[in-house]
């Protein structure tokens, strides 16, 4: 049996890193007597799976895991006894089956939508949303990305598909933005904070960037873009 | 402070887990409805001090009592502690993230020597003055334990006081008079007084030593009549009644040691003449296996680990091992839970049983046969032979194992060069054992690998009166293994003899070390344990700035007479035990493990009917 459940992830286990995460799953499974099923071979491990990795320091309400289990069970059940175990900051809030042909979400998911809240300070005394316009308007927004192989340089407008002003306050500006994510374009947000800190010839620094958050990903079906909220209940992708 | 700045400076560090605790089973109080906040601080790194067992089972006891709520506290890392000074954020408890400054008491386990210098700079990263001459009332009382306490001379300067041997009934009596004594307004040093009189603990502030002119302790007395001359360690009578936690804080990021830690006995029985646990952890006491079961199936329960590991100080020994281990692997095949079983010794090494852990989870193992001749493993008393040796080595490849590692001392008293040559002879006839053993040519190649570490003479123990070998001696020793040791398939890994000579001077320093503590910790000295942060040419410059010399301390044969700076400290040993102890090493004799007779280490053990 296949189940994919939404979950989210608050401030207190932020720093939790996705690797570790999988760990901590692991182990509220077992102590939730969930019948989780075990691949074949070896060494055998849980079959369950992410849709997205979150960013270290990234808080969620739009994470979801695909897993099998070994015996039938009510998704609600599994829901209740998996918020019994889990630690504080954690907590599953949907469950539903879902026929195992459908490819696993990590596959499909596409776009993300963040929440990001910046200091006001370096956009001080600017027109934020003409600020956006400006940057948005671009052909090409290069960003240069470090990794352990190197540095390269990457156009990453093509991977910004939206950047909304939605609140504005003395300390703070609020920004949505849907970014590609998955294994064929990927965008950190953090990498757009520094793009955009560029933009405006500001020193990224840790006190401007007061806090990122995911609020759900996307997959393409049929041209448009659903929320795995909307998969199992009957409905089913092609 | 401001809690939100320094969650954001958390993302900036390496590993912000570190720092953020919130972990499944970490305790939650409302800090409005305790008397006594408690810090419970580990000198080390989060992942260093989340493996220790003692923590464990300190953090759960005192959060028992409704009237105290005890956190944690570690070292942060280098990179954590820039961002900390760079904005002035004091050193902060995981449960609550409110600077310790504002604790009422903050205890430090002192595990290891090169652990000191992280515990001035966490204090100063308190925002907390280093010694109890220059804190106030206004300060929290900085209180110590473990190992290490009972020579706490070196870093008598800093503690208000310190518990002797084990705590957890100590903690109850010592809480209760703090508890009782701040509702009754005392002063610190009535306080500190008035404590003096719960058994075990110790108060350097009420006691000073004199020096004779070339150096040594002449006496380590009382300033008042008042305060106990001896000292005597506390010892919890029935492992079976005492508290031992049933959940554990379960921690994100991968740790040293994550898995259930069954603690199964306390104590060890062998008798090995360097080792100080073996001596200050007397007598030996079990855990019974029904306490056990019941206790792995709560830990299983509330934690979710999928591995549970037996911890002692020589789990072979444990009188009911087999019929424990066997329950343990049924009950929780099931669950997918494995056992895996640390500091196996050789001697004890049990055949069936290997196949049947195998069966579970397969790691490497580790052997400790410590010297490398019959004759020299005789002077330590490691009751092992080689034959013994290598039938362990033989039952290992026949089950599958490639990987095994051996530790081996270097610098031990009365050690010969055919001593450390048979190190080589030996890791020889182990590569042998595999290909003899071997069913079909191909597959794996073993991998050996030994290591030594350098002898260090720990106080209460038989060779407290050796002199440690010096860093060229062991430099050489080292050069020597080097040539030996090159041979396929085995490897040979050596440690810095500059910090085990550190290690040596601390672990039987006196109270005069304190000085070359701060002057150290000043120049930048943290972390001495972690080799890349080990900074030998400050420490020395600290010695001589404050006109001690640090061989006195670690390199000179002590008399048999001499005074230590730690007599007035029982550990239920008894000095005349331990000389000749010493005496029968220097002839090669062996002393019998005490569970087959008793050796009469101590009458004061047999005395309150704690020893068999």
């Amino acid at each position: 049996m296949r189940l994919i459940a939404r979950y989210t992830k608050d401030e207190r286990v932020k720093y939790i890193s996705h690797l570790d995460f999988m760990r901590l799953l692991q182990r509220t499974l077992r102590r939730a007597d969930i019948p989780v099923a075990y691949s074949q071979g070896f060494s055998p491990h849980p079959k369950l799976s992410f849709a997205s990795a979150l960013a270290v320091g990234v808080t969620s309400e739009g994470e979801y895991m695909d897993i099998y289990l070994d015996k039938e069970m009510d998704p609600k059940l599994f829901l209740t006894r998996m918020n019994e175990k889990l630690p504080l900051g954690i907590r599953f809030m949907e469950a539903v089956t879902l026929q195992a042909k459908i490819p696993s979400l990590m596959s499909l998911i596409e776009r993300a939508e963040y929440r990001i809240s910046l200091s006001h300070k370096p956009f001080w005394g600017r027109n934020i949303v003409e600020l956006i316009q400006k940057f948005m308007s671009r052909g090409e927004i290069l960003f240069t990305r470090v990794n352990k192989r190197g540095r390269n340089q990457v156009d990453i407008r093509k991977m910004i598909h939206n950047i909304r002003l939605t609140e504005q306050s003395e300390e703070k500006i609020v920004l949505d933005v849907v970014l590609s994510t998955g294994s064929r374009a990927n965008l950190r947000p953090e990498h757009l904070i520094e793009a955009l800190f560029d933009f405006i010839n500001v020193e990224p620094n840790p006190e401007l960037n007061l806090g990122i958050h995911r609020r759900d990903l996307y997959l393409n079906k049929n041209g448009a873009w659903i929320s795995p909220k909307g998969l199992g209940g009957g409905q089913e992708i092609d | 402070m401001d809690k939100q700045l320094l969650d954001r400076l958390m993302g900036q560090a390496e590993k912000p887990v570190r720092y953020m605790g919130n972990e499944l089973n970490m305790v939650i109080k409302n800090i409005d409805s305790v008397d006594i906040r408690f810090a419970f601080a580990f000198p080390d790194i989060y992942e260093i001090g989340m493996s220790h067992l003692g923590m464990k089972i300190m953090y759960h006891l005192i959060n028992e009592r409704e009237d105290s709520y005890c956190e944690r506290v570690f070292a942060p890392w280098t990179d954590m502690e820039e961002l900390m000074r760079q904005y002035d954020i004091p050193l902060f408890a995981l449960e609550t993230k409110d600077p310790i400054k504002d604790f009422d008491i903050i205890g430090f386990t002192l595990q290891y020597e090169m652990s000191y210098t992280n515990i001035l700079n966490m204090l100063d990263l308190g925002q907390i003055p280093l010694t109890w001459a220059q804190r106030n009332e206004d300060h929290p009382l900085i209180i110590g334990g473990g190992p290490c306490a009972y020579n706490i001379e070196p870093m008598a300067d800093f503690f208000d006081l310190v518990v002797m041997g084990e705590g957890e009934e100590v903690i109850h009596e010592l809480l209760d008079l703090y508890s009782e004594g701040k509702k009754q307004g005392l002063k610190r040093t009535e306080f500190l007084y008035k404590a003096t009189d719960i058994k075990g603990i110790y108060v350097p502030r009420f006691y000073e030593a004199r020096y004779a002119d070339d150096g040594r302790v002449l006496e380590v007395l009382p300033v008042d009549k008042g305060v106990p001359p001896v000292i005597s360690k506390r010892v919890v009578k029935n492992l079976d009644k005492v508290f031992y936690p049933e959940t554990m804080i379960v921690p994100y990021m991968d740790i040293v040691h994550d898995r259930i830690m069954l603690e199964i006995f306390r104590g060890c029985t062998k008798g090995c003449r360097f080792c100080q646990a073996g001596m200050i952890y007397r007598p030996v006491r079990e855990k019974s296996p029904q306490r056990l079961l019941e206790l792995a199936e709560k830990l299983v329960e509330n934690t979710g680990y999928e591995e549970i590991s037996l911890s002692s100080l020589s789990t072979g020994d444990y009188s009911q091992l087999e019929e424990l281990v066997k329950e343990l692997m049924i009950r929780f095949k099931e669950k997918r839970v494995a056992l895996s079983l640390p500091s196996l010794r050789l001697d004890s090494f049990v055949k069936d049983l290997t196949h049947e852990v195998q069966g579970v989870r397969k790691t490497g193992l580790t052997f400790a046969p410590e010297a490398g001749s019959q004759r020299l493993r005789d002077v330590i008393n490691k009751g092992i032979t080689e034959g013994d040796l290598i039938r362990s080595a033989e039952d290992a490849f026949k089950s599958g194992w490639t990987r095994l590692k051996f530790y081996f001392m270097i610098g031990l008293p009365e050690e010969r060069e055919e001593d450390l040559k048979e190190i080589g002879t030996l890791a020889r006839k182990i590569k042998d054992c595999y290909f003899d053993t071997r069913k079909t040519k191909g597959g794996p190649m073993p991998r050996i690998s030994i290591s030594t570490s350098s002898f260090v003479p720990k106080p209460f123990t038989p060779f407290q009166w050796v002199a440690q070998s010096s860093m060229e001696e062991l430099a050489d020793k080292q050069k020597l293994l080097q040539d030996v040791l090159r041979i396929r398939h085995v490897t040979y890994t050596w440690n810095d003899p500059g910090a085990s000579l550190l290690e040596a001077v601390f672990a039987r320093g006196d109270r005069r070390l304190g000085k070359v503590l701060i002057r150290a910790w000043q120049s930048g000295c943290i972390f001495d344990g972690w080799a890349e942060h080990f900074k030998f040419d400050a420490w020395m410059a600290a010695f001589e700035k404050e006109g001690l010399d640090p061989h006195f301390y670690a390199n000179r044969v002590r008399d048999k007479d001499e005074i230590f700076p730690w007599d007035h400290i029982d550990v239920k040993v008894t000095k005349k035990y331990l000389w000749a102890e010493y005496q029968k090493a220097v002839r090669a004799e062996l002393t019998q493990d005490c569970r087959l007779g008793c050796t009469g280490c101590s009458p004061g053990l047999l005395g309150e009917g704690l020893c068999p």
